[in-house]
């Protein structure tokens, strides 16, 4: 491999530093696979007979000197001062290299990819060469990001391999060649430049190339299915079945409208050729994929600017190496299909969706995965969310019993009641053609008998009921909301699911609680702004908040910018509450409305006191700027009619509040015990169910 | 065949006392652990708020529900739900195995009284239970072996689904026809432990084993038969559910009805239960509807 670095940091550097993130597969000693034991995961385990390293054999500069030598290298372990891990390695260069100037390396090292292990490795049958499945991922030598300290001199920001981070890099030029056996399909980062050529001995041989990326991932199968087709905005709008077109295209004209942009993405008719490498059992999910991953092209064209890249590659894994799956590189992106899950199910669509968003978070506006995941995973999981809800409608359902929330299910349409029975006795399989309707996907018609038996606890699944409430984000949040902050580095967190909650759920509901707090058309400015301004670089939290400032209303900056602090440095849980609602008639024939309102937790918002009067109308009582020390506030009124009840707002808060049930309280009365009592019944009901399932007359 | 199907179906009402007595053995632990509690924790968090009445219909009245809110008022403090209905589960199951002894012992014997008969096959049934709670293991474990991962087959057909399909529906109709059949074998069981007064568990589970060997087609005939009698129950008891659905403003006399609906629907599926268990100790010989109430 021939390497050339360039020194842009205006200051001479003595050193590089090296990722050899393929040796955390090396040993169980590892950094990687001590924190993976200390916390198993499920999904693909280490196989100890196939195991995973990187071997650097030289490095040499152009006068042939050796880097890699004991001298000269030493493996590194900032993280956790574990000496047996080998992912890291700083290398002393024997003359520095000037700012501006460049140096031209030389390495020589073998790679061997594990059987698939987080989203790298190989699937198939090791004595049948043709049965195999290559993800070659984290493969090469690759030099850490030269950053800078507090004192604006240049700093190595180099961490081990983590179970909880993922990678950094920076962004340079790739030309690779890659070499395979007759048959098999390659796909890979960038462009192909040259080839396939057909070597004397059968094997095919391509050249690829790829400008300002900051990785090259390739895969190779047999049994790849190829299907390629150009992608234009233009097209995708004219042609995505089932409205989605015209969808997408009203949510980017409404997203300039806002920006006071003059076209809804900035090149309309570029073109963007997208390959999909499916399994052959998976091929008829091509056009889940390519509607999918167009609706994304789409939208973030339109919300954060211009895909720069001619090509994207979308890899299906085959099923014995779906832990390759669900994973982003630059300009190839591997996703995760089941032909066997029925097609209201958006767990193909939702991932995909997710992985092109990376493109953006991760790949484009470079952000440092190990040490603020939220910035890649919060601002991609808020993107997918989006995306889906314009593309397939609210995506969230629930029981009819209860507590448990599906994510990533279609929702049905209530059925009126006179088609209940067709669908009962199963009249709907029958053929009608004529009733046919071009959709996204073919949503199946909702059996009412399968909704009984699937509401029943063992069965305890879904109900196709939409909603707008991202409700599976914010239970994750939820459960770990006072763990951990969430700027924090990957390896710093106690529990997986700690770190999840922290990287996934709450920057999302934060970016969700941000646009409410900013109103729409400041929120897309920042958005926008952000992801442009920092494109190609390596923007952190703080520049993001110092965009939302630039963008946000003079008065709101101080809350706007205490909100966002507290999000990511502390570990705080919000509830505000109605503790007391009542309404007293005066002499002169007016109410005295009075609402007691609590926030619990630390987080600073404006909490909007709302009253409905007897005729239904509602009136704003006050807006409570609820940050400092009170916590508590009686808000008194005087008005024309007595009050009905009292509520929280705003919206918005509905992403973060610990506990909705409390948010809005009736005046007086002796409360309504129907709901208990019906809702109580039900879930008695259904537990008899599970126990009559284990405890029967004849069990 | 017919004379057992027919007691099957008439016991909800012919053999009330008993599928009574079966109904509030398992409804009464619910409804004490599951039922008050759940109805006192939501009444809480719902009887004051302005929308509750939404609760009553959610899945009809999606717009403007907030799914967020009904969630709350169910998750939070009812978390410990899975470890209650647990507790429920394994209190039940002693409950119900001491009264199956009573049950089967007075469908054998209508002279014999209930309490007479959870007392004397009570004991026998729970380490007959306990058995054959051992057997499924057994079998699980079986069948776990035999669909252990073949390395070189699950590598070799890795590009499709189609091997891990195969292997997970074997795996659950292998693990569905175990389950189905040992609880065959584990009626006849109790039916033979009783007719013979045995005191063992192993030899009445053998011999309940041969007794469906030996009569295997009419005997699958009958179990076919009782499930889908099971199954009627449970379209009856959907249709009961779905046709008494709520809207959001319904009365509290309309939710009462509801409630009862609900009831007699659990009940009744009770019922037939017991009219299982009758059919069989008819078809096995034993005991004919018509001499029911001769001495024993």
């Amino acid at each position: 491999m021939d390497l050339v670095w360039r020194n842009t940091s205006g200051h001479p550097v003595d050193h590089l530093w090296f990722h050899l993130y393929l040796n955390a597969f090396r040993d169980k000693e590892s950094s990687y696979l001590r924190e993976r034991a200390a916390e198993p995961r499920g999904g693909a385990e280490w196989d100890s007979d196939y195991p995973g390293s990187l071997r650097v054999n030289a490095l040499r500069r152009e006068d042939g000197t050796n880097l890699w030598a004991d001298a000269t290298r030493r493996f590194e372990c900032p993280d956790d001062g574990n000496t047996k891990d080998a992912t890291l390695a700083r290398v002393d260069l024997a003359a520095p290299v000037a700012p501006g100037e460049t140096i031209a390396l030389s390495v020589d090292f073998d790679s061997q990819l594990p059987r698939v292990l987080h989203r790298t490795g190989w699937a198939g049958d090791p004595e049948d060469p043709q049965s195999l499945f290559f993800m070659v991922a984290q493969w090469f030598p690759k030099l850490a990001v030269l950053g800078r300290d507090g004192e604006g001199l240049p700093r190595w920001n180099a961490h081990q391999f983590h179970r909880n981070t993922e990678f950094f890099s920076d962004y340079g030029s790739y030309s690779v060649t890659l070499t395979v056996p007759p048959g098999f399909v390659v796909g890979a980062t960038g462009r192909m430049a040259g080839g396939p050529v057909r070597l004397a001995d059968g094997r095919l041989s391509t050249t690829y190339v790829a400008d300002d990326v900051h990785d090259f991932a390739w895969t190779a199968s047999p049994h790849f299915v190829e299907v390629a087709f150009p992608w234009t905005f233009s097209s995708y709008c004219a042609e995505a079945p089932g409205g989605i077109g015209a969808r997408v295209r009203e949510a980017a004209e409404e997203s300039a409208r806002l920006r006071g942009a003059a076209a809804p993405v900035p090149a309309p008719e570029r073109e963007v050729l997208v390959r999909l490498l499916l399994q052959p059992d998976h091929a008829a999910l091509a056009d889940r994929y390519r509607w999918s991953v167009g609706a994304a092209l789409a939208l973030c064209a339109a919300w954060y600017g211009a895909y720069p890249y001619p090509t994207l590659t979308v890899v299906d894994p085959p099923a014995g190496g779906t832990g390759a799956g669900g994973m982003e590189y630059p300009t190839l992106i591997t996703v995760g299909g089941d032909r066997t899950a029925p097609a209201y199910e958006t767990g193909l669509e939702a991932v995909t969706i997710h992985e092109f968003a990376h493109q953006y978070f991760y790949g484009l506006v470079g952000t440092n995965e190990f040490e603020q995941a939220w910035l890649d995973e919060g601002f991609t999981s808020f993107t997918d969310r989006r995306v889906q809800e314009i593309a397939l409608g609210a995506p969230i359902a629930r029981t009819r019993y209860g507590p448990i929330a599906t994510p990533r299910l279609r929702p049905f349409a209530p059925e009126p009641v006179f088609q209940r029975l067709s669908h009962l006795l199963r009249l709907d399989a029958l053929p009608h053609p004529w009733k046919r309707r071009p959709t996204l996907l073919p949503v199946p018609a909702e059996s009412p008998l399968w909704a009984y038996l699937r509401d029943l606890p063992p069965l305890h699944f879904d109900a196709f009921v939409p909603s707008p409430e991202p409700l599976p984000t914010r239970h994750s949040y939820l459960a770990s909301a006072t763990h951990d902050a969430m700027d924090q580095p990957g390896w710093h967190f106690a529990a997986r699911t700690d770190y999840r909650a922290n990287a996934y759920a709450k920057p999302t509901l934060m970016l969700f609680a941000l646009r409410g707090m900013l109103g729409e058309a400041a929120f897309h400015r920042a958005m926008y702004g952000y992801a442009t301004r920092y494109r190609f670089e390596h923007p952190r939290g703080a520049d993001f908040v110092s965009v939302v400032r630039e963008h946000a209303a003079e008065e709101a900056r101080p809350m706007v910018d205490a909100f966002l602090r507290a999000m990511m440095e502390s570990a705080t849980r919000l509830d505000v509450a109605v503790l007391g609602a009542s309404s007293a008639r005066r002499d002169d024939g007016r109410h005295d409305w009075t609402v007691r309102v609590q926030r619990r937790g630390d987080l600073a918002v404006a909490i909007e006191v709302f009253g409905e009067d007897d005729a239904g109308e509602v009136h704003l009582l006050e807006t409570w700027r609820s940050g400092g020390s009170a916590t508590t506030r009686a808000v008194r009124a005087v008005m024309e009619r007595p009050m009905r009840c009292a509520r929280l707002g705003p919206d918005w808060i509905r992403h973060l509040d610990a506990d909705l049930s409390n948010n809005a309280r009736v005046s007086g009365g002796p409360g309504d015990r129907r709901p208990a009592l019906s809702l109580a019944a039900r879930l008695a009901l259904s537990v008899e169910e599970v126990v009559r399932s284990y405890a029967g007359l004849s069990r | 065949m017919r004379e057992a199907f027919t007691a099957a179906a008439r016991a909800p009402g012919a053999r009330w006392r008993l599928a009574l007595a079966l109904w509030l053995a398992r409804l009464l632990p619910i409804l004490l652990f599951v039922g008050l509690p759940a109805f006192g924790r939501i009444a809480e968090a719902s009887a004051h708020h302005p929308d509750a009445g939404r609760l009553l219909d959610a899945p009809s009245d999606a717009s403007g529900f907030s799914y967020a809110w009904g969630g709350d008022v169910v998750r939070g403090p009812m978390s410990d739900l899975p470890e209650t209905v647990s507790m429920v589960v394994i209190l039940a199951w002693i409950v119900v195995t001491l009264l199956a002894g009573g049950i089967t012992a007075r469908l054998l014997d209508p002279g014999t009284r209930l309490p007479d008969g959870c007392a004397r096959f009570g004991g026998r049934f729970l380490r007959l239970g306990l058995l054959v709670l051992v057997a499924l293991y057994i079998a699980d474990v079986a069948i776990n072996t035999l669909l252990a991962d073949r390395q070189s087959g699950a590598a070799r057909a890795h590009h499709t689904q189609d091997y891990d399909l195969a292997r997970t529906w074997t795996r659950g109709l292998l693990t569905l026809a175990v389950v189905w059949i040992l609880g065959i074998v584990h009626a006849y069981a109790r039916i033979d432990l009783i007719r013979g007064d045995r005191v063992s568990a192993v030899r009445s589970l053998c011999r309940g084993g041969m007794a469906l060997l030996r009569d295997l087609p009419r005997l699958l005939l009958l179990e076919g038969g009782l499930a889908l009698l099971t199954g009627v129950g449970v379209v009856g008891a959907y249709f009961a559910r779905d046709l008494s659905r709520l809207s959001a403003d319904a009365s509290g006399l309309e939710v009462g009805a509801h409630v009862v609906l609900l009831l007699s629907a659990s009940y009744l599926r009770t019922g037939l239960e017991v009219g299982a268990m009758e059919a069989r100790c008819i078809l096995l010989g034993h005991r004919s509807p018509q001499n029911e109430t001769a001495p024993a």
